[in-house]
């Protein structure tokens, strides 16, 4: 870069790309269709597995169930008969005795068969265990009863009619032996008032009665009576004997069906007739009926009731909320001569719950199983894909080092090649990024002075396109270069981060998006020749080997840069000649000129300016100041230097910025400079118009001080001091403040045109006007920053002020 | 939402937000801006929120309801006196500002030159004054293609708020994303609301920085069904 601010672009033909045949994408088809079919056949075969472990689970569950259920179907069959047989062994010798008994009566009456009666009742009760009592009653109301007491005896009630009434108890011990006999003149009993009796004289034939609670023995218990009728068909007597179901009660309890099964004795009804209970009463009053399924507060039997109400008997399944439950009723008709039923209800879980049981087990077993054979498979599948990356790995760094290997057969070719230089140089950039797959890779030249890296190609990689041209300046940044300088390769994925290319990406890197960057310093017998920048190289696989790589090469573009530093004696001193020649040229004429023009233009519009409010210039000579060079720092923000540095002793940062400031401008050589707020503004002028250049090379050289050693305490602190400076030439005003000894106050024009341009300036750099930029353009580097409308100065480039050239 | 017609510079009364990008439903909006206040809307969808401005600006006529500007519905006016009294709001945004055959300072002058009979110079000074609150040397003198992008959001911003606008509209994707901003633009604001301007500036996000500075009378978001009340936390 030597005077235009803007950076030349050169750009160059780009490579045609080359479109992929059709083979090759069909290859790289099958390819892939391979890569998937092997990466998803472990996948398929867990999957197998599991449908096959699934359904086999499936079927075993559903026959173990089947033979379940077949099993508890026999066993509710055997417990149906089991109950039958003991209900015939408990219920057949009171039925048999009963019989007897009325055989032995023969139709007679209570008062003539009395005595012969009562002994065998006794002896048919001690023998029938079932039967408790005994009772024998005529036509006449004359009644006989025959019933265990608690001394292991009998009591025995007779009821005489003949003369009146009159009622005697006589109980006997277990030996026989009367122990009293009394009367009972309150008793009214009437046995034709009782419902066995009534019973059998109204069905004329054996009769059982519901199950109610012995009126004497406060037990539950049922009666079963038989008529005797005469020839004429007129009813003699009825015998009846009690039943005491708690035996049957108690063995109905002791049946073991499944764990939580059950079984009743219920008539057609569904009033209860034996309950699986030893403590189970119907009711509490003698007189009241036996409760129904539905009356003891057993929603189970509830709904059985229901459902045999509905449907009949037979063997059912009840779902009782999520549980299923198994109801068989039974008719036991043929052994009461009514319609008693055995009532068994069981969940069905009780015999088939152990097959949900082992299905389970046998299901989380199974899925242990899937899931090591998920986990071998998976292990197998994924060392395979780590096999495949590795080799695609393989390949990639072979690919890799082939095209670098092409790279530096390329180069090798350039440097033999005498006039090959530039187009050798473009081959390197894009050789470079095809071997690093990066999307820019730029060789920079550093100057002679070593102030300068300017760009020799750069290839950037996604538009196929070549630029030259673009300057980067030590003053710019300065810890690049140092980095650089020390001939280490910066290897940065966040530029912008790191402090060595922070400046870098600020400048160059962050406008193009890129933050990862890798940097090899060109070096020659240990001295920096420039540098080569891959921007955004692809890592990993292909990263292998980028350092040595990018070494090698910078060694070769080393080597080459020597060469071409290198030329003829007499070329040399064509350029030299030719350069000296250009410098004077443009240093006597150029500049001057473009100085005077935008002098003018400015002159022009503050006159008028000025003329507007009634001041001519001529009437200000006296008192202004042309073509001074004004510099104003804008101080940083004082919240940010009110702290006090560890190394500033008891001083806060802002004492020691203005200090160190202080120092700086003594040594400058301005001749002005006045603190205000959080603004300094120095300037610099004579009256005499010629050394205007040399005043406004002096405001440039103390402000580029200036930066640096606020960049300097930047560093020093580890801080961010928000620092703006600007330079502009131009005319101020001189006004004399005081008496003894005068000072000299300076003010408008430049002053305030250099404080806009301070307060509008970036962080940290230097703002230029367009007067100070044709007047230093030749000794300082300078990058357009836009072009404004002043109302003070009219139109007006600016500038922001790099470094020294 | 209370709505107080007659006392507002900007009033949208049921106002039918359709054909909405990213949401099936039809917005209902009622808002009501009184002299001197601020109002910040968060309306996620760039699309809604050009919706919102142009019905705002009566550059579009709602499906339903009506928007009134100093207490006038734009759907009596006709396009030209809309055209007219558009010359009272000021608008600060990105899209289609800067004609490519002009510069960027005349762009900015040409509004005020049209509808005023005010000195170029006292324009000019006021812009100036704008463009450096906003951190500009002075405004851009060159063409949109030679301007930086930082120097033309700047100019917008002087655009929006130059001339003393009745309403001043925000609808800017760029100011959201800048923290520069924050503080000049707050700065603009409050002088605007101090001379009885009506800022309504709509937001991709309530939580901006830019938009953190600004005290705000009214904070809404734009929900599926209409306008939110939400409070701002500071």
């Amino acid at each position: 870069m030597a005077r235009s601010p803007t950076p030349a672009l050169q750009p160059t033909a780009a490579p045609a790309s080359k479109t992929p045949s059709k083979a090759a994408a069909r290859a790289r088809t099958a390819s892939r269709l391979r890569t998937t079919l092997r990466h998803s056949l472990p996948v398929l075969g867990v999957v197998v597995v599991v449908v096959l472990v699934a359904a086999i689970a499936y079927v075993v569950y559903n026959a173990n169930r089947k033979g379940a259920r077949t099993l508890s179907n026999d066993l509710i069959t055997a417990i149906d008969r089991r109950v039958g047989a003991q209900m015939r062994s408990y219920l057949t010798p009171p039925q048999q005795f009963l019989v007897l008994a009325d055989a032995a009566a023969a139709g007679r009456s209570v008062i003539e068969a009395a005595p012969e009666m009562e002994r065998f009742a006794r002896h048919a009760i001690a023998n029938i265990p079932s039967v408790s009592a005994f009772s024998y009653a005529d036509a006449e109301g004359n009644f006989l009863f025959v019933v265990r007491n608690d001394k292991g005896g009998f009591d025995t009630k007779t009821i005489d009619r003949r003369e009146g009434r009159r009622v005697t108890w006589e109980r006997r011990d277990g030996n026989n032996k009367t122990l009293t006999l009394e009367e009972d003149p309150g008793d009214t009993f009437d046995p034709r008032t009782r419902p066995w009796y009534q019973g059998a004289e109204s069905t004329r034939k054996m009769f059982w009665t519901d199950t109610y609670l012995f009126y004497t023995l406060k037990k539950p218990g049922l009666t079963v009576a038989l008529p005797h009728f005469d020839s004429d068909g007129k009813l003699q007597t009825v015998i009846a004997v009690d039943i005491e179901i708690a035996t049957l009660c108690a063995y109905l309890e002791q049946l073991h069906i499944g764990s939580k099964g059950r079984a009743l004795i219920v008539d057609a009804a569904g009033r209860i007739i034996a309950y699986p209970d030893d403590n189970w009463v119907p009711a509490t009053d003698p007189e009241a009926k036996a409760p129904r399924l539905d009356e003891v507060g057993d929603p189970v039997l509830t709904r059985a009731y229901d459902l045999l109400r509905i449907e009949g008997y037979g063997r059912k399944i009840l779902d009782f909320g999520q549980e299923r439950i198994i109801v068989s009723s039974e008719p036991v008709r043929r052994l009461t001569s009514r319609d008693w039923i055995v009532l068994i209800i069981v969940p069905e879980t009780d015999f088939v719950g152990f097959v949900s049981d082992s299905g389970v087990t046998a299901l989380v077993m199974s899925v242990g199983v899937v899931l090591i054979v998920a986990a071998l498979t998976g292990m197998l599948a994924w060392r395979n894909v780590q096999a495949e990356r590795r080799a695609a790995a393989a390949t990639t760094r072979q690919e890799a080092l082939e095209t670098r290997t092409q790279t530096f057969i390329d180069l090798a070719h350039d440097a033999v090649a005498a006039d090959a230089e530039e187009a050798g140089l473009s081959r390197a950039t894009e050789s470079a990024a095809a071997a690093c797959a990066a999307k820019r890779v730029a060789i920079w030249r550093l100057s002679r002075d070593g102030r300068t890296l300017t760009c020799e190609d750069c290839f950037d990689s996604t538009v196929h396109d070549h630029t030259v041209g673009l300057a980067l300046h030590r003053d710019e940044m300065p810890n690049l270069f140092a980095a650089l300088a020390k001939g280490e390769a910066i290897d940065t994925a966040e530029a912008g981060r790191d402090k060595r290319t922070s400046e870098l990406f600020a400048t160059y890197l962050q406008p193009l998006e890129i933050s990862d960057v890798y940097i090899t310093p060109i070096v020659m017998a240990g001295r920096l020749m420039g540098m080569m920048s891959v921007e955004e190289p692809q890592r990993g696989d292909r990263a292998a080997g980028l350092a040595t790589f990018c070494d090698a090469l910078s060694i070769l573009l080393a080597l080459r840069f020597t060469a071409a530093a290198a030329p003829t004696p007499g070329a040399q001193a064509t350029v030299v000649a030719a350069a000296a020649a250009a410098a004077a040229t443009a240093k006597d004429e150029a500049a001057p000129a473009e100085a005077q023009d935008s002098f003018a233009q400015r002159q022009t519009r503050l006159e008028r300016t000025l003329l507007a409010h009634n001041a001519p210039m001529e009437s200000l000579i006296e008192s202004a100041i042309d073509r001074a060079a004004v510099g104003v720092i804008k101080l940083p923000n004082w919240t940010t230097v009110a702290q006090r540095p560890s190394d500033t002793g008891q001083r806060t940062a802002m004492d020691a910025i203005v200090h160190e400031l202080q120092r700086s401008i003594e040594k400058s050589g301005v001749c002005y400079a006045a603190l205000l707020d959080d603004q300094i503004v120095l300037v610099a002028f004579l009256r005499d118009r010629r050394s205007v250049e040399g005043h406004a090379m002096c405001m440039a050289t103390a402000m580029l001080e200036l930066r640096d050693r606020l960049i300097e305490l930047e560093d020093r602190w580890g801080t961010s001091l928000d620092f703006r400076l600007a330079i502009d030439i131009g005319t101020v005003m001189a006004s004399t403040v005081g008496t003894d000894p005068p000072s000299r106050s300076l003010w408008g024009g430049s002053v305030g045109i250099a404080k806009v341009l301070a307060s509008a300036a970036g962080r940290r750099t230097i703002a230029a006007s367009e007067t100070a930029y044709d007047l230093l353009s030749n000794q300082f580097l300078f990058r357009p920053r836009g072009s404004y409308f002043l109302p003070e100065t009219g139109n007006m480039r600016t500038f922001v002020m790099v470094g020294r050239i | 939402m209370a709505a107080r017609p007659g006392r507002s510079v900007l009033s949208l009364q049921g106002v039918a937000l359709a054909d909405r990008q990213f949401s099936a439903h039809t917005a209902r909006l009622d808002l009501e801006l009184p002299h001197g206040e601020v109002a910040l809307v968060q309306v996620e969808d760039e699309h809604d929120a050009a919706l919102l401005v142009d019905l705002c600006l009566g550059l579009a006529d709602p499906g339903a309801g009506e928007v009134r500007f100093l207490g006038i519905d734009w759907a009596t006016h006709t396009p030209r006196e809309r055209f007219h009294r558009r010359r009272r709001i000021g608008a600060v945004m990105q899209t289609d500002v800067w004609p490519s055959h002009m510069t960027v300072l005349e762009s900015v002058l040409v509004a005020r030159a049209y509808h005023f009979n005010q000195p170029r110079a006292e324009v000019i000074a006021d812009a100036t004054e704008l463009a450096r609150l906003f951190g500009l040397p002075g405004l851009p003198a060159g063409r949109r293609d030679a301007t930086p992008m930082r120097a033309l959001v700047r100019a917008a911003c002087v655009r929006g708020f130059l001339g003393s606008p009745d309403l001043i509209v925000v609808q800017d994707q760029v100011l959201d994303q800048s923290s520069e901003l924050a503080v000049p633009m707050a700065q603009a604001i409050s002088a605007a609301c101090d001379r009885g301007a009506t800022v309504l500036w709509i937001t991709a996000s309530l939580a901006t920085q830019a938009a953190q500075f600004v005290h705000t009378n009214q904070a809404f978001r734009l929900g599926d069904h209409g306008l939110i009340r939400v409070r701002r936390s500071r």
